[in-house]
């Protein structure tokens, strides 16, 4: 890996120089065996173990979990077998399956309403079967009321704060869906995208499919390709289109496989 | 111009051994756990300064790394792909409200004081020792975590503003402004410090 860069000549005072060389002489303690050994088994197992815990796996739940999640499921589908859909719990990744303030299971109904997601776990919400939303930890989001028929009419959902993933499973919607954040509104159909927000601004990934992304202060939306982002600066700057970022392609690909059942 | 302190001591790992490290060889992956553990280790504690949180973003991140090991690059330096799990998971964490309220400085000045404490050395440079690591600490939190990504990544990883920004998603000038806004702080927060212990 290169340091050299041509702006990377910088003119340092005699303090920043002191502070510096104090920065690059602190060593920091050696970590500890047991971290090392449980670090290694998450890299090359794929288990996550708390320190002094038997192992356990992440991905798949208990199938008393699972039973209980179809049953309910189950129910919930012959209770809701009415034309519209609801919002549901489709998967937690919480080991307190705390949402909102609230101990929430999987199967869970949830009302329009803010949505809150704490700082350690990660929500799956489902509407019907055509739409799959992932927020990651410390998200806030308005969820809509659903549509009386399956995407009917259009829907917005607000995201006040965080990182949402979502994927429409290769499907195209028959009515518009609009993910608006403070600085834009994100207009989709048929796609499997990331909405994040930062202290930059709204940043709009899209894996496939077709997004298109209007700021607030803009007279006409931006179509994003496939396999790009477009980031809406909040101080103004130009918008920009890059490449998907390696990490936020992985996490659409594991989004859009987990919509498919594969 | 001063050099980052890595630059020209990090190996980078063969490709054959990253090809082997996405085919889930458990040589392989253990090879590139060797390579890394403690790069990311000593990143994830000077950017957190908190021992017990950077051990839970070190598990967390090296899980993550299991489960994106597909979108590893076999024509790239890891290192890029490696840093940016690290970052973003200590970024999850970092927005934990539990963590943010606990802030543990006294956990990593007990840590600090288990290694560098040595009974037969001389005691005056002892103190003047932990002095040094108690300003240098209390300067660094000074600075927000988005300032100590890139002074951490540029001073102990050796990587460009390029690399840099790629990783965080920023621009190379965003991320030579910000650099040179860490450094201005970090010196600004160390001789007030300074200063302040002299008094």
């Amino acid at each position: 890996m290169s340091g050299d860069d041509p702006r990377d000549a910088e003119c340092l005072t005699p303090a920043e120089e002191v502070a510096l060389q104090a920065l690059r002489q602190q060593t920091v303690p050696p970590a500890s065996e047991a971290l090392r050994a449980r670090a290694r088994e998450a890299f090359v197992q794929g288990t996550l173990r708390a320190a002094g815990a038997p192992r356990r796996n992440v991905v798949p739940l208990p199938r008393l979990a699972l039973a209980a999640a179809a049953v309910l499921l189950l129910a919930l589908f012959l209770y809701g077998s009415r034309p519209e859909a609801v919002w549901e719990l489709a998967r937690v990744h919480d080991p307190d399956g705390v949402l909102s303030g609230v101990v929430a299971r999987e199967g869970t109904v949830l009302p329009p309403g803010v949505v809150t997601t704490p700082d350690n776990g990660e929500f799956d919400l489902a509407l019907g079967d055509g739409f799959l939303l992932r927020m990651t930890p410390g998200t806030s989001l308005v969820l809509p009321a659903p549509p009386r028929r399956w995407f009917a009419a259009g829907m917005e959902i607000q995201v006040q704060r965080g990182e949402v993933f979502g994927t429409t499973r290769g499907r195209k919607l028959p009515a518009s869906l609009v993910l608006r954040t403070p600085q834009a509104n994100v207009q989709l159909t048929g796609t499997t995208f990331a909405v994040l927000l930062t202290d930059e601004g709204t940043c709009v990934c899209l894996l496939e499919g077709r997004v298109e992304v209007q700021a607030h202060d803009a007279a006409t939306p931006t179509v994003v390709p496939e396999g790009f982002r477009c980031v809406v600066y909040a101080d103004g700057r130009p918008q920009e289109i890059l490449p998907i970022a390696e990490m936020e392609r992985g996490k659409l690909q594991m989004l859009r496989d987990a919509a498919a059942g594969r | 111009m001063t050099k980052p302190a890595a630059a020209g001591t990090l190996r980078t790992l063969d490709r054959s051994v990253v090809e082997q490290v996405r085919a889930r060889s458990p040589r392989a992956l253990n090879v590139f756990f060797e390579h890394y553990f403690e790069r990311v280790y000593a990143y994830a504690v000077r950017l957190l300064r908190d021992t017990e949180l950077a051990a839970d973003v070190v598990q967390e991140a090296f899980l993550r790394m299991h489960k994106a090991i597909e979108t590893l690059d076999p024509e790239r330096d890891p290192s890029a792909w490696v840093f940016t799990i690290v970052t973003n998971t200590a970024r999850d964490h970092w927005r934990s409200r539990a963590h943010r309220a606990a802030r543990r400085s006294v956990d990593l000045e007990d840590a600090w004081d288990v290694v560098a404490d040595d009974p037969e050395s001389d005691p005056e440079r002892g103190v003047q020792r932990r002095e040094q690591r108690e300003r240098l600490d209390a300067a660094m939190r000074r600075l927000s975590a988005a300032d100590r990504e890139v002074l951490l990544l540029r001073e102990f990883e050796g990587m460009s503003n390029g690399e840099i920004a790629s990783l965080l998603q920023l621009s190379a000038e965003a991320v030579r402004q910000r650099y040179s806004r860490a450094v201005r702080r970090l010196a600004e927060a160390y001789g007030v410090v300074e200063k302040g212990n002299s008094a």
